[in-house]
């Protein structure tokens, strides 16, 4: 019975999404494999002040990011984060993720991370809960190229992994 | 006049490539007969997707003869507890039927309900387990008991007597005793109250905001009202549930509303307030008449002092607030005794009209420099491209993480940090979020759409013409959205997690782009590179003075965009906003031509089809490329007059020495051919380089793609060499590729090894 109870609850966390309907929860990573490189270079696209909000909330912090307050600490944390949230396994090796650094765009923050020494991807297997914790509508959307070939994966919490194949 | 002759040369050269090709053409379909298919053409009229023009909407996109809309008006008296946040409430509706048709019972929409403790609304999404918890999400999520907002209805009556009413949902039917004739109106009443909710924490588009160090709520109040669904020639009775996402379809009206609050409270609402010298101090009642006249700044009515001080008072007593609103489909208030207040007047043409600001301490020092300034910005940018602002006031209201439109008032976000210090980020945020929602008057609330069942007819149209505004505002201003390169990484993603325009927002999986994003870009990219601004804007603007105060559909402003501007766009409309085809066209090859005197293997085969047996006594001219056996390196860079003497001949025969002077005979010719791995068909953009660095632009209609709806190829003949050809140089199309755009071939440094080599040490 208790359990019924739970189950039934699990189900209305994203119906509190009735909502100010102009805050939109997506991020966009775009994942590509570089032969030359040997290499998967990513970038990821998320709402900065989600992004602080999510970031603050983890490790008590006040970041103030994109901001002239924005101390070094900033890196040092979303690094820590990707880390903790982001994992790419390809052809059944789990990857190390390098996160090389970030810029704004308007309201949004690129995170710029790197794969190195990478062999064809032919399985891909992609963790992004990104801002999971606080939003529970978030929307991760992931797109992984690979010699010409695109697939993606829409991310959401409670299925915040996803496995990706490829012909090459 | 000397193009004129100049082209027909070129033209009798080009009918040898096209017959050319054509002959290859004819030989590769003889060996597979294929089977035959119905009209796929990207070009053909959209005679299947649009309903059939009637009497109530029109072939040119207006409202027809016999066009028709219900009308609702609304005595509602309520009372807010802000003790125990409640709303408690008495109305009667006056419902007019003007339809042709009997009524045999009436909808009426409970939207709260879908806060009730069983709404169906909780179930609708799918969901997993998580492995992990925070405590606090734990509790929150599987202990907590659910919040129940819905609606409690006490009465449902007319002339005091009860009327028989069902609930399904976030809908009730009212039977009649016999049908509601056309022409007839009926009044009845209904009695309720339910429980307001924090909007923060339970994210809502009405609600309250408590503020922990003084105490106090701040209201944001709509959906509080039994409110009359819309009957029309498109529905019927548009009694789709409110699931969430699809917001509102409403009547037009009238408004007399008496609203009910603790006595120390600052309350502005839709409408115009008929007792202000009851519930005003005279100290408002004089900055009020400075305000009146106040057309470059805000005259501060509630200061921040004031309202700080009212903070602590938690008034027993109570005043009541009397507005009355004509011609609106809603109505909407907000409430606190945390309100500082400002306004100025704002000439938007005939009448002037007052910006309005509302907002706790918490949003200063923002809200004061900008709120009020930006509200006045937005009105006369909208009134300039569309209609003049009808109504005689426009509220922003400062509310928590809030974007919420209501007729003549709105909930808006961006709040600066505690000590008062804000980020570009916040400060653009809340400008746009303004923008945006000021704007919504416009769209939806008098050119009155159906958004629950269109979603980006309201935001889409809203969004495109905030970009305008927030471009009006400041030159370059960071818009969020607008820019054709922006809406890329949607038109680019799996197939799997986009819809068309085209779809009810409750079944998207991306609502911001697809009702938002996507149809504000379509606009944009129509405006600027498909029918040009003096077209578009025109069009635009009647369409929304056709339907001002009236129900628009989809059709209706396809309809009109054409009508009024002598542009086929079924082309666009079906592209852009009945599937998720996007853009990609690239240059597939560049192929140099020479011209020779000398009969040719391809020439004379193809003279020989024609019967001429001695090409010699035609006097024609032979196209040559580089790669064919005829070539050799002395046709390179030599004029056709060189190479075929001929040709001056025919010149100077025909036309006198004024003539030829305006004439240059092009030395290169080229035929580019451009290829299309995207969907949508759009005109071609293309810059072309010469060997001494100067570009031309040449823009080739949408039309290349009528008969062949994979790759063109177009003659280009010039004085100088092509060293270039980029297809979309200024990124204008939301070309999803660009990495096949140039010719020759240029591999562009990616963005991440950009960022990679920029960030080294």
């Amino acid at each position: 019975m208790k359990k019924s109870f739970f189950v039934f609850l699990l189900f209305l966390l994203p119906c509190l999404a009735f909502a100010p309907v102009h805050k939109f929860y997506v991020s966009v990573s775009e994942m590509e494999y570089v032969q030359e490189k040997k290499s998967v270079q990513i970038i990821s696209r998320i709402f900065i002040d989600d992004f602080e909000t999510v970031l603050n909330a983890r490790y008590g912090t006040e970041l103030f990011l994109a901001t002239k307050k924005e101390g070094s600490e900033s890196d040092v944390l979303i690094k820590k984060y990707i880390d903790q949230k982001m994992q790419v396994e390809i052809n059944g090796n789990r990857k190390q993720l390098h996160f090389l650094g970030k810029e704004y765009e308007n309201d949004m923050v690129l995170l710029y991370i790197e794969i190195p020494n990478v062999d064809a991807p032919k399985k891909v297997k992609i963790k992004n809960e990104v801002l999971f914790g606080l939003f529970p509508d978030q929307k991760n959307i992931v797109h992984f190229e690979t010699k010409g070939e695109t697939k993606s994966l829409l991310l959401v919490k409670g299925e915040g992994i996803g496995t990706l194949n490829f012909k090459h | 006049m000397t193009m004129k002759k100049f082209t027909t040369v070129f033209v009798a050269l080009t009918l040898f490539v096209s017959f050319g090709s054509f002959a290859q053409e004819n030989q590769e379909s003889e060996e597979v007969r294929e089977l035959g298919h119905s009209n796929e053409n990207k070009f053909r009229q959209m005679y299947e997707e649009f309903s059939t023009p009637n009497q109530y909407r029109t072939a040119s996109g207006a409202p027809g003869p016999a066009y028709y809309q219900n009308e609702a008006d609304y005595k509602i008296k309520v009372e807010l507890n802000d003790k125990d946040p409640k709303i408690t409430g008495f109305e009667t509706i006056t419902y007019h039927n003007n339809s042709p048709d009997p009524l045999e019972y009436l909808w009426v929409q409970l939207d709260q309900n879908i806060r009730s403790k069983n709404s169906q609304a909780l179930l609708k999404d799918g969901d997993g387990m998580d492995a992990v918890f925070t405590p606090g999400s734990f509790i929150e999520s599987r202990v907590k008991e659910r919040f129940d907002g819905g609606f409690n209805i006490t009465e449902v009556s007319k002339d005091g007597k009860p009327l028989p009413y069902i609930i399904n949902e976030t809908m009730m039917r009212i039977d009649l005793a016999e049908p509601l004739a056309p022409g007839k109106d009926f009044s009845f009443s209904i009695g309720w109250w339910y429980k307001l909710n924090n909007h923060v924490t339970d994210r809502a588009r009405s609600g309250y905001e408590h503020f922990e160090k003084d105490g106090n709520n701040a209201y944001v109040i709509a959906q509080f009202f039994p409110r009359m669904a819309v009957y029309n020639d498109v529905e019927g009775w548009q009694n789709y549930q409110f699931w969430g996402n699809g917001e509102f379809a409403l009547p037009f009206g009238s408004y007399d509303v008496e609203i009910t609050v603790p006595a120390d409270h600052i309350l502005d609402a839709t409408g115009e307030l008929q007792n202000r010298k009851d519930v005003w101090s005279k100290k408002m009642m004089e900055r009020y008449e400075k305000a009146k006249k106040s057309y470059d700044k805000p005259v501060i009515i509630v200061t921040q002092a004031e309202a700080e001080e009212a903070e602590n008072g938690f008034s027993t007593k109570k005043k009541t607030w009397k507005f009355k609103a004509d011609k609106v489909r809603d109505f909407a208030f907000a409430t606190s005794r945390k309100f500082i207040y400002d306004m100025m007047a704002v000439d938007v043409g005939e009448k002037d009209a007052m910006a309005i600001s509302m907002y706790p301490k918490e949003g200063n020092p923002l809200w004061e420099e900008y709120s009020t300034r930006v509200v006045a910005t937005t009105l006369k940018s909208y009134s300039n491209h569309l209609f003049e602002y009808p109504y005689p006031k426009a509220i922003s209201v400062h509310a928590k993480n809030q974007g919420m439109e209501y007729p003549m008032i709105c909930w808006n976000y961006g709040r600066p940090d505690e000590d008062g210090s804000y980020s570009d980020r916040t400060k653009h945020g809340m400008i746009s979020v303004i923008v945006h929602e000021v704007g919504h008057n416009f769209f939806p609330m008098i050119v009155n759409s159906d958004e629950r069942q269109w979603g980006w007819m309201d935001e889409g149209l809203n969004t495109f013409m905030q970009y305008i505004a927030e471009q009006e505002y400041q030159p370059g201003y960071p818009s969020r959205r607008g820019e054709p390169t922006k809406i890329i990484p949607y038109m680019k993603g799996n197939q799997k997690f986009i819809s068309p325009i085209m779809s009810n927002p409750e079944n998207v999986h991306q609502l911001g782009n697809n009702a938002y994003g996507k149809p504000a870009t379509a606009l944009n990219i129509l405006r600027e590179t498909v029918m040009g601004k003096e077209l578009f804007d025109f069009a635009f603007k009647k369409y929304a003075e056709r339907w001002m105060f009236k129900h628009p559909t989809p059709e209706d402003f396809f309809r009109t965009m054409e009508d009024a501007s002598g542009v086929d766009l079924d082309w666009y409309w079906r592209g852009w906003f009945y599937t998720t085809d996007f853009v990609d066209i690239g240059v597939k090859d560049v192929k140099q031509y020479f011209i020779t005197d000398t009969p040719t293997k391809e020439g004379k085969e193809l003279l020989a089809r024609y019967g001429v047996s001695d090409p010699s006594s035609l006097g024609a001219l032979y196209v040559v490329t580089k790669d064919s056996e005829e070539y050799s390196d002395e046709m390179e860079g030599k004029s056709p007059t060189e190479s075929v003497p001929t040709l001056n001949e025919y010149l100077m025969d025909n036309f006198t020495p004024e003539e030829r002077a305006g004439m240059k005979v092009p030395k290169y010719f080229y035929e580019v051919t451009f290829n299309k791995p995207g969907g949508l068909v759009m005109p071609i953009i293309v810059e072309y380089t010469y060997e001494d660095g100067t570009t031309q632009n040449i823009t080739y209609p949408v039309q290349v793609w009528r008969k062949n709806d994979n790759e063109v190829s177009k003659v280009v003949a010039s004085d100088k060499k092509i060293t270039k050809v980029v297809v979309d140089p200024e990124l204008k199309t939301a070309d999803i590729d660009v990495s096949n755009n140039s010719w020759p071939q240029t591999k562009e440094q990616s963005k991440f090894d950009k960022f990679k080599t920029e960030n080294k040490g």
